[in-house]
């Protein structure tokens, strides 16, 4: 359904953010995407339907039910946004427009695909309201975002990108400025969207538990580059390349010793625009070697997956994942 | 220098300054090289001359016969004069007023932006018409006048950046020093304001000019045989059906330097409010 | 609601309490009184004068007198139209300066807001560079350039329209002065709108909106827009004072009987009733306007709305 090829994005100065990042997504299928901040995975979702800042550069070929959307009019990408791709936001207290009602914010959406009047549009967004679990609709409806709390807010934004019935929902860190319990019931609530409407979902993170509760393969975006993809139980629980192990490893765990320092990858993500001659993540990788600081690496075909490392598997090792 | 650097780094605040400073030069140089002074009468010639560029007066003459180009000349020292003096006015009381206000914080601090809000409110315009007309129409009033009606700006963005000051290490350490609250405003806080008073005294300096010109339009600003731009313009106003020229020279003069005036401003806030300075 | 609406209402009475009493008492301060003219009057005749008028009591006075009046709203009468109250001079010349001020702003607010909207839709593009460059000079020429420049151009050189005069309801009468008064206003609120609507186009909740798939138009009035107008909304009081201020010279060029031109001509006769009486005025306008700006703030932004 979704084909995404060679998709680079660079800044005004050329710069590149994202570099030749393919991926594809099944009908009802979920990727997610991984990375640190800075990483460019949410310049590389914005960029599939032409939200990026407009001085970016984008690059590729990205197809949706094989239709090429970069550079299509902009009434052509305007017609999928919303209608056949839905849009979840990071910060829900940005993102929802704090001068308009909650009913009206769900309402345009229906209006604008699905050719209702705004009063059958309110009526199906109270429903939509009631999808997303928020008690007492019908009052919530005529409330500003700034009378909700976070976890109902976010609950607004998905069912704002649920109003125009999508087959693929791209939510960028649909949890991260949320309260610990009201994420779980969010990643609860996405699971059960995603059988209830059978959605494909591209999901945008920093989070690899969440990850592992909701999509199906994981791509691993290091510095705008893919270095790892692969099906998500094999991913983490057997890594294999080494800047996925050191996602990994850096996770905090319950068991971990509160006296140790919190394990962190050393280095800093290398700067917008930094001469790259080898590998980007060489200088922080604890197996680098000579040939990693000059060559860049190939792209390998694993067994299900690509991986992007001069060092093969067998030479590197597997790491566990903590048990859980 | 910091300020050369931004001059430099801005060419469209490079070119305006540059156009700046040759109006400046002409103003205030210019009026020596014309046969012809301030109030003068040119007997021989006639009255409401058109301008020439090969005859005796390039921009004409007014009403009275007096050579229009030194008038607008002499007419702009007076502008200028007035515009800086007042500014200075306006900026002294503004940061003082504020920079109080902002570094003892607490009653006082309210009680003086309240002072503020309450003359924000009131029509000023009319109390500085009510005092030039009141009073003698001294050129020492028109300074303290327009000075007085626009301090109100400059103390709260003072207040506004002192309450951010005092907080600082620097300030703790010299209080710590023994210094007491009017040392630390002198030699403290009023200094790192400097960046912020330019910006307001760029910004300000156009505003009084138009303020005097305003006035002398009205007669109420300068007496003659003294002119300014606003009064040149009130003056060509009058003539403008028989003597276009006695309108467009002064008028293309005050716009001109009103243009650059507002350009320079918004370049420099442009500058300093530049994320990284 | 309306507690808050009477609430801010009685805080302007303060406000204008200062007013009153400063330019009372300023007035006073000042050398000269209303009826020193050419000629000397016989003392007999000037004592009269001032008893009638109560220029002979303490100012203090005085001063309880003129609140006296103020409270029972009678603004006094005039010192130098005999005869005549203040209330019904200004009554007069109300009418032609509140069409001139009131159309004036309604211009500013429309074509401002639509030069905004036009530069902000394209940031750095020729439109904008042009009509960006248009509104700073706008800004720069004062209301006694631009009003006699345009009668210059209109009324003498292509004589489409006339040089002067107020027959009310006319619009060819109104049309340059209302121009004029505006034209430093129009440029004003531009230049507001587009900094602060590409500010707002730049907002996350307006890249939701486009993620919905929303026409540009619903994007740019619905969703952008609304943030955007705040600072044009903030900007009613000065841009009110800044048309009063206007109008004393617009209604002089175009010789207009408003109260603009009264009021120079009453300084400068030492009619402190009639001077007192206008300042009040605007004082009062200035002070509905900026309560007129809280209620438009509650109304555009859900947040500031008194729970």
């Amino acid at each position: 359904m979704l084909e995404v090829r060679e998709l680079c994005v660079a800044d005004r100065h050329g710069r590149p953010i994202v570099e030749a990042l393919s991926f594809s997504l099944p009908p009802a299928g979920s990727l997610a995407i991984v990375g640190e901040s800075g990483s460019g995975k949410t310049q590389a979702a914005l960029s599939l339907l032409g939200l990026q800042d407009p001085a970016l550069r984008v690059g590729g070929s990205v197809r949706f039910d094989g239709a090429e959307l970069l550079g299509a009019p902009a009434s052509r990408l305007r017609a999928l946004r919303g209608a056949r791709i839905g849009f979840v936001f990071q910060d829900p207290s940005t993102s929802l427009n704090p001068y308009l009602s909650v009913g009206l914010q769900i309402a345009e959406t229906i209006e604008a695909h699905r050719g209702l009047a705004r009063a059958a549009a309110l009526a199906e967004a109270r429903r939509l309201l009631e999808a997303v679990r928020i008690g007492d609709a019908a009052r919530r409806l005529a409330q500003y975002p700034h009378e909700l709390s976070g976890g109902m807010r976010q609950r607004v934004m998905i069912a704002i990108a649920l109003a125009g019935r999508p087959q693929l929902l791209i939510a960028d860190e649909p949890t991260t400025a949320l309260d610990v319990t009201v994420q779980q019931q969010l990643i609860g609530l996405l699971a059960e969207l995603r059988q209830t409407f059978s959605l494909a979902l591209l999901l945008i993170t920093h989070d690899l538990g969440l990850v592992a509760e909701l999509c199906e393969r994981t791509l691993v975006l290091y510095a705008g580059q893919m270095m790892e993809e692969g099906q998500t139980s094999v991913l983490l629980s057997a890594a294999t390349h080494p800047y996925t192990r050191a996602l990994l490893r850096a996770r905090p765990h319950l068991d971990d010793d509160p006296d140790q320092p919190l394990r962190t990858i050393p280095g800093a993500l290398p700067a917008r625009g930094e001469a790259r001659r080898g590998c980007v993540f060489a200088p922080r990788c604890a197996h680098a070697q000579a040939l990693c600081r000059t060559a860049p690496p190939p792209i390998t075909r694993m067994r299900d997956g690509l991986r992007r490392c001069h060092f093969g598997v067998e030479e590197i090792g597997v790491f566990a994942a903590h048990p859980q | 220098m910091n300020g050369a650097r931004i001059l430099l780094a801005d060419r469209r605040l490079l070119a305006a300054a540059l156009a700046l400073a040759v109006v400046l030069v002409l103003v205030l140089v210019g009026p020596w090289f014309s046969p012809y002074a301030c109030d003068e009468i040119d007997f021989a010639g006639d009255w409401s001359a058109p301008p020439s560029a090969s005859g005796a007066h390039w921009f004409g003459t007014d009403s009275l016969g007096r050579d229009l180009f030194v008038r607008t000349l002499c007419g702009g020292r007076l502008s200028l004069l007035v515009g800086l003096v007042s500014t200075l006015v306006s900026l002294a009381v503004g940061v003082a007023w504020g920079a109080l206000a902002g570094y003892r914080g607490g009653r006082l601090d309210q009680t003086m932006m309240r002072v503020v809000d309450v003359l924000y409110a009131l029509p000023f315009m009319f109390f500085v018409i009510v005092l030039m007309v009141l009073f003698s129409r001294h050129l020492l009033l028109i300074f303290i006048a327009i000075g007085a009606v626009n301090w109100l700006d400059m103390a709260r963005v003072a207040r506004g950046q002192t309450l951010a000051l005092r907080q600082r290490e620097f300030v703790a350490a010299a209080r710590l020093s023994g210094l007491d609250d009017l040392q630390i405003v002198r030699r403290h806080i009023v200094p790192n304001l400097a960046g912020l008073v330019v910006i307001y005294a760029a910004l300000t300096l156009p505003q009084v000019i138009l303020i005097e010109s305003f006035l002398s339009f009205l007669g109420l600003g300068v007496q003659e045989p003294a002119t300014s731009w606003g009064a040149l313009v009130n003056d060509g106003a009058r003539e403008m059906e028989s003597a276009p020229w006695s309108l467009l020279f002064p008028a293309g003069f005050l716009t001109t330097t009103l243009l650059l005036l507002n350009v320079i401003a918004e370049r420099l806030r442009a500058a300093l409010e530049r994320p990284g300075r | 609601m309306i507690a808050f609406a009477l609430r801010r209402l009685l805080s302007a009475v303060p406000t204008l309490f200062v007013l009153v009493t400063l330019a009372f008492f300023l007035m006073r301060a000042a050398p000269g009184g209303p009826f020193d003219g050419e000629r000397t009057l016989p003392p007999q005749i000037e004592a009269a004068l001032a008893a009638e008028y109560h220029l002979d009591e303490p100012l203090w006075r005085q001063y309880l007198r003129y609140l006296g009046g103020l409270a029972r709203g009678d603004l006094g009468p005039s010192f130098q139209y005999e005869g005549y109250r203040v209330g019904e001079l200004i009554a007069a010349a109300l009418p032609a300066s509140l069409s001139l001020g009131a159309g004036a702003l309604l211009l500013a607010l429309v074509a401002g807001g639509a030069i905004g909207i036009v530069c902000a839709r394209r940031p750095d593009g020729a439109l904008d560079r042009v009509l960006g460059t248009l509104a700073l000079l706008g800004v720069s020429v004062p209301n006694y350039v631009v009003a006699p420049l345009l009668v210059l151009l209109f009324a003498i050189g292509l004589g489409w329209l006339p040089a002067g005069g107020w027959r009310p309801g006319t619009l060819a009468d109104m049309l340059l002065p209302t121009v004029a008064l505006a034209l430093p206003q129009i440029a004003y609120v531009a230049r507001l709108l587009r900094g602060s609507l590409i500010e707002a186009l730049a907002a996350p909740y307006v890249r939701t909106a486009r993620a919905k798939g929303l026409p540009e138009r619903t994007i740019v009035f619905r969703h952008a827009l609304r943030p955007a107008l705040l600072p044009v909304i903030s900007h009613l009081g000065p841009a009110a004072a800044g048309l009063i201020t206007g109008s004393v010279v617009v209604e002089q060029v175009f010789n207009i009987p408003g109260l603009g031109r009264y009021f120079v001509q009453a300084a400068l006769n030492r009619d402190y009733t009639l001077v007192l009486g206008v300042v009040l005025l605007y004082g009062t306008l200035i002070v509905a306007l900026n309560f007129v700006v809280d209620l438009l703030y509650g109304a555009l932004d859900p947040r500031l709305r008194p729970a």
